[in-house]
């Protein structure tokens, strides 16, 4: 609004100059009647007009540009635990997309205590405005404001206020936490990508998963290395497997020093056995070759599967292991909650066939609109 | 007398054909390289190497500009000659058009044809692991779907007067330039994408998967 608005100031300025220019024409024609003492008499009348409407001109852009300027007002809304703070022709659209989010994903999460530290500033507009949103030191503010021309539907925009909220709750874990690793950044993955992410990842632990292993699914999300049922060697390549050590040395995480011979045997003489024994010590690994987002899905899965009071309980754990958290989150044995993960996956498998279904016969229908089109040509008796 | 038409057609095109249906055999092939079902280097695989990732747009691309080169080979010759030829003939306008269309149609089979094939020679090329499945013939029936729409719309628009065809084009033109931006405007924009490119809408086909291996 405002840059067009600014030109058609312009414009009118511009119109005006020509208004003032159109007399002097005129008048210009009469000029060879009028000496040099009345001509510039005549100019002089003139000038305060001029120095009237440039001063009108400037006062009314001055206006406009304090116009762009002024912040947008701004309501608060609240849903459920969430202060989203939104313009006020805004406050329905916000309300309703919110609840709906809040609905679908995170039903159940009102003990999350992130969402009370945290003030959401949402916009979904054509033209995104800076907004009166009054300090509140005690809440860390997420910017949520969205272009139309770049989130132009619901489901764009929902998609937004599920990761910004996935982000949020990330932070009810302690900062080195294994939950928090698993959550750090990944949004709110949805099912068929996951499914996708699952069947593409090279490794053996994952196909294993896809072919009805629970704990090659564990393996997948980097815990159950030491089960007795472990596959280490079809599971991982040997590269893989000296990544893993490797990072963990690195770090020194886990207990694993890189000064343990074993360590060395494995990251430095390339003892797939060394490996092997190392990573069957560990409950757990952070450092895999695997998506993390498949781990951030098994964490909202499990909270999903465990209904009222999961997310409490896994604040309780935050701590712990993943496969416990998991398993407390849950409420099911990690055995069986890998499996209901697993089933979960292939029950969202996309329907991935170019196969066209419906869309075959109007494709068919579009293209005999085209060809009928063709027959009616003009062209013969325009020739 | 639909002979004839299918000979002269084929003249016209054979040439200009030749690139496209060496593209449409070999882009399966190419989207194939890199897809390995051995495990090693970690990270992903299949469905998601670069060059699978990269010939996933190329699909709807060739099959579009594989139909238009049909369309336009298919009146060129004809508007060169002032349409002598048609004039000469026993035919309705729209008879003649629509053994016109019919030849060209055909001739559309030729690199349908070459990608199906490419597709079966590209999936038995690779291994897959469990999880991934190759969709040779899915991926076919969607090019020859694409092709002979898009075979279908240029040929309307060359079958038009020149007239017709600049209202139209400046028509897309100005909706591709401007509308995006009005639309976006009035929070339309969903809308009319879905409008022209999902369910239902005259462009469907070139949106959706075009993948070869997926899951």
């Amino acid at each position: 609004m405002s840059r067009s608005t600014f030109a058609s100031v312009q414009r009118l300025a511009a119109l005006a100059a020509v208004n003032l220019t159109f007399p002097l024409a005129i008048a210009a024609q009469e000029v060879t009647d009028l000496t040099d003492e009345q001509l510039i008499r005549r100019i002089e009348a003139l000038v305060p007009e001029y120095e009237e409407a440039l001063a009108a001109r400037d006062a009314r852009l001055a206006a406009v540009r304090t116009d762009e300027r002024r912040p947008t007002p701004a309501d608060t809304v609240q849903v459920g635990p969430m202060r989203i703070v939104t313009p006020p022709d805004d406050v329905d659209a916000t309300r309703t997309l919110f609840e709906e989010v809040w609905r679908e994903s995170f039903d159940g999460l009102e003990v999350s205590p992130s969402l009370s530290r945290h003030l959401f500033v949402f916009q979904w507009r054509t033209r995104v405005r800076s907004m009166n949103v009054e300090a509140a030191p005690d809440r860390q503010v997420i910017n949520l404001e969205l272009e139309r021309i770049r989130t132009p539907t619901v489901e764009h925009a929902k998609n937004e206020i599920r990761d910004a909220l996935s982000r949020a709750f990330t932070t009810d874990f302690p900062r080195m936490s294994p939950m928090a690793a698993w959550l750090t950044a990944q949004g709110h993955p949805s099912a068929e990508e996951m499914y996708r992410l699952l069947a593409t990842q090279n490794i053996g632990a994952s196909r294993a998963c896809l072919q009805g292993s629970a704990i090659a699914c564990g393996a997948t999300l980097g815990f159950g290395f030491g089960n007795p049922a472990a596959d280490l060697a079809h599971w991982f390549s040997p590269q893989d497997q000296r990544a893993m050590v490797g990072e963990l040395a690195r770090r020194r995480d886990r207990g694993i020093d890189g000064d343990d011979p074993l360590v060395r045997s494995c990251t430095g003489l390339n003892d797939a056995g060394a490996c092997a024994t190392l990573l069957a010590r560990l409950q757990w690994v952070s450092h895999l070759p695997v998506s993390d987002r498949l781990r951030a899905h098994a964490l909202w899965f499990a909270v999903r599967l465990g209904g009222e009071g999961a997310w409490q309980r896994a604040l309780e754990r935050a701590d712990a292991p993943p496969s416990e958290v998991l398993a407390h989150v849950s409420g099911l044995p990690i055995d069986e909650f890998l499996a209901a993960w697993r089933d979960e996956m292939i029950a969202n498998r996309p329907d991935a066939r170019a196969g066209l279904g419906g869309k075959g016969t109007r494709v068919l229908m579009w293209s005999l609109i085209f060809a009928a089109l063709a027959m009616r040509s003009t062209r013969w008796r325009l020739a | 007398m639909y002979q004839p038409m299918l000979f002269i057609h084929w003249k016209q095109a054979s040439v200009p054909l030749l690139p496209f249906v060496v593209a449409a055999f070999g882009l399966p092939l190419v989207s194939v390289q890199g897809i390995d079902g051995d495990l090693g280097s970690g990270g992903l695989m299949a469905a998601s190497s670069p060059l699978a990732m990269l010939s996933l747009p190329v699909y709807p691309i060739l099959a579009f500009l594989t139909g238009a080169g049909l369309a336009l080979t298919s009146w060129n010759w004809d508007h060169q000659q002032n349409h002598v030829y048609a004039l000469s003939l026993p035919l309705a306008r729209w008879e003649y058009a629509m053994l016109k269309m019919g030849a060209g149609a055909v001739l559309g089979l030729i690199p349908v044809t070459a990608l199906w094939i490419g597709a079966h020679v590209a999936s038995a090329a690779v291994t897959l692991p469990v999880g991934l499945t190759a969709y040779p013939n899915e991926l076919g029936l969607r090019f020859l779907l694409a092709v002979g729409l898009s075979y279908a719309l240029v040929f309307a628009m060359a079958a038009g007067t020149m007239k017709t065809n600049l209202w139209v084009l400046s028509g897309v033109m100005a909706a591709a330039v401007g509308g995006t931006w009005i639309l976006a405007w009035f929070g339309l924009a969903d809308a009319a994408v879905q409008m022209l490119w999902s369910a239902g809408g005259p462009f469907e086909v070139f949106t959706g998967n075009w993948a070869l291996i997926d899951v």
